[in-house]
């Protein structure tokens, strides 16, 4: 799966980078100062480096949990999120990292402990409020966690300090570390959706709409709150009815009472972005839809975003409280 | 698919087996080829082989053609003969380094790759040496995404037989054996070069509509964009000339393209 592993020097005896190259010894070890020698060139091509990533093992310095856009979020007032990761295993063709980033690699940053402790001091800076920490911004929380080991190094840290509370962004189906711990009031597991013929069209190497359900499932018989993430929500022939049996055959298998929250994102994404992400696929049917610059930012014309937005809500309204539901409009900005 | 060889004797076996024909006409450099492959012969050093690499370039100016570097070199500590995919370039004189990305499937085994201005012996355990990687790989980044620039090495010398006891009727010897693997990269190469090229199709449609309606230069970009969408989405190249045909201009033209879109596609 991993051929090449890049590592800063810095990081070449961390305990984890030595974990991880002991778990590919047939890898290729590439050494460097700095993992933007890698990642950062010019000239990458995303859509064929997506063929085959290599792993670069990295340290992040500073800028660990930044805070959230302020239209983000699902109910609390002090709200971070945090990439261990960048980059993730799925293809997914509105994915705006392929329109961020110039490479495909995936960076994992090993020092754990750092963001641990700069997690610690942000929610010790508001002791009488949760502190919301979202991971899955800029990767997958839980697709690599083969060779991350996220859940086991960070879920320990969330179960004893209940005032911070985490989101772990995913659509993998791997939950399989989750369930070795146990459930936790202030862990949420989100999962994100499209209905199933768009999930095809679009989501490459992702689990299917059906599988995530059922991992949504067994999480909550165990006892794990989850989210539903619609972002983006994407416009498609037979919206309404497309929308409707991906929120019945989510609300039939999870019991309302174990999901924490419902939230809706339009489909954004800044100009530059996009335009990068329509060369790499010029031939993708999504950009043919009708989507127009509007601002610094490309999207569906006004009227569309919100009517398709109302239509969702009130889909959902049937099966869940509006107190569960959260609408939220981001603008991505590199995290780097 | 472009191949950059440093010296007549390390392409000779290379071009035998790819059955490349000597182009007739007079050019600074030598040059080989066939429908795929277009082989020169650079000469040693740095210079120039970034003359070759942009004389090859000017030939055919094509943007993300595959470009690979094959020739021999010293090692620290690999065995003569030995077959090296470089994973990382530096340069003595400049300092400048870099990572071609590791994208192909290919079993060649993987080293770093040091340019000097003269041959060394001073060989470091892991790391190949020549006196033109760097300068191939600075010079072809600018013709193509790197991922389809990428340099392979045959072991010639090492520290028990150094480059001073190098002996040239050993050459093909070297060679000839790592032919078979150097060929595969280079067909996969060819394959990844492909995926992101518009294809033709779209180029021959784009230009026939293009002379039989007069757009300007915002509908002409509109226009190429549109077809790419409609073929993506199943629209037949017939469908397509039946509506230039039928159109009384071009914003009609375009506006009858754009019903069909929003008709075939699942996104409205």
């Amino acid at each position: 799966m991993i051929d090449v592993i890049y590592h800063e020097n810095s990081i070449t005896e961390h305990p984890r980078t030595r974990e991880i190259m002991e778990r590919f010894p047939r890898a290729s070890r590439i050494s460097c100062e700095n993992h933007k020698e890698i990642f950062n060139p010019s000239g990458q091509n995303f859509r064929l480096q997506k063929k085959k990533p290599s792993l670069i093992l990295a340290e992040k310095k500073r800028n660990f949990a930044l805070p959230i856009p302020p239209t983000y979020g699902i109910g609390g007032k002090n709200n971070f999120y945090f990439s261990h990761m960048l980059n993730c295993i799925y293809d997914c063709r509105y994915c705006f990292l392929q329109g961020m980033y110039p490479s495909a690699h995936y960076v994992l940053f090993v020092n754990y402990e750092d963001f641990l402790d700069d997690i610690k001091n942000k929610t010790m800076q508001e002791p009488t409020e949760p502190t919301w920490f979202f991971s899955g911004y800029d990767c997958d929380s839980l697709a690599l966690e083969n060779i991350s080991t996220f859940t086991d190094s960070f879920l320990p840290f969330f179960q004893k300090n209940t005032n911070a509370r985490l989101e772990l962004r995913t659509k993998s189906v791997n939950i399989t570390p989750l369930l070795k711990h146990t459930p936790s009031e202030n862990i949420v597991t989100a999962f994100s959706f499209t209905p199933k013929e768009i999930s095809i069209q679009l989501e490459h190497g992702v689990p299917s709409v059906s599988s995530r359900i059922r991992a949504m499932q067994k999480l909550t018989e165990k006892g794990w709150q989850v989210g539903l993430r619609i972002d983006p929500i994407i416009d498609c022939q037979d919206f309404e009815k497309r929308y409707q049996k991906l929120f019945q055959d989510i609300f039939s298998s999870v019991p309302v009472n174990k999901i924490h929250s419902v939230s809706l994102g339009a489909f954004r994404m800044p100009t530059n972005f996009f335009k990068k992400m329509e060369k790499l696929h010029p031939d993708e049917k999504l950009f043919a839809s009708s989507l127009e610059k509007r601002g610094g930012s490309v999207s569906y014309r006004l009227e569309i975003e919100h009517a398709r937005k109302e239509t969702c809500e009130r889909l959902l309204l049937k099966h869940v409280g509006k107190e569960k539901i959260f609408s939220c409009e981001t603008s991505p900005e590199p995290s780097q | 698919m472009n191949i950059v060889i440093a010296l007549a004797a390390e392409a000779k076996p290379i071009i035998e087996h790819l059955g490349l024909k000597r182009h007739a006409l007079p050019s600074p450099f030598s040059l080989f080829q066939d429908d795929t492959y277009q082989l020169v012969i650079s000469g040693i050093g740095k210079k120039n082989m970034a003359n070759a690499v942009s004389f090859l370039h000017g030939r055919r100016t094509c943007k993300n053609d595959p470009w690979l570097n094959i020739g021999l070199a010293g090692h620290g500590s690999a065995k003569l003969g030995e077959v090296f995919q470089i994973t990382k370039f530096s340069d003595e004189q400049n300092g400048k380094s870099g990572f071609p990305p590791q994208i192909y499937s290919t079993p060649i085994s993987k080293t770093f790759l040091h340019t000097c201005n003269q041959p060394s012996e001073q060989y470091q355990i892991g790391t190949a040496y020549d006196m033109e990687g760097s300068a191939f790989f600075e010079t072809a980044y600018r013709f193509s995404t790197i991922e389809l620039v990428q340099s392979v090495k045959i072991i010639s010398d090492n520290p028990e037989k150094p480059v001073s006891r190098f002996d040239k009727s050993q050459v093909r010897k070297l060679i000839a054996p790592s032919i078979p693997l150097v060929t595969n990269l280079a067909q996969e190469m060819i394959d990844m070069s492909a995926e992101i090229k518009e294809p033709e199709e779209i180029e021959h449609i784009s230009s026939g509509i293009l002379k039989a309606l007069l757009f300007t230069d915002t509908q002409t970009h509109q226009v190429k964009k549109e077809i790419r969408h409609a073929l993506a989405v199943g629209v037949q190249t017939s469908h397509i000339l039946e509506l230039v045909q039928s159109a009384e201009n071009s914003k009609s033209f375009i506006t009858s393209l754009n019903q069909i879109l929003k008709e075939k596609s699942l996104f409205p």
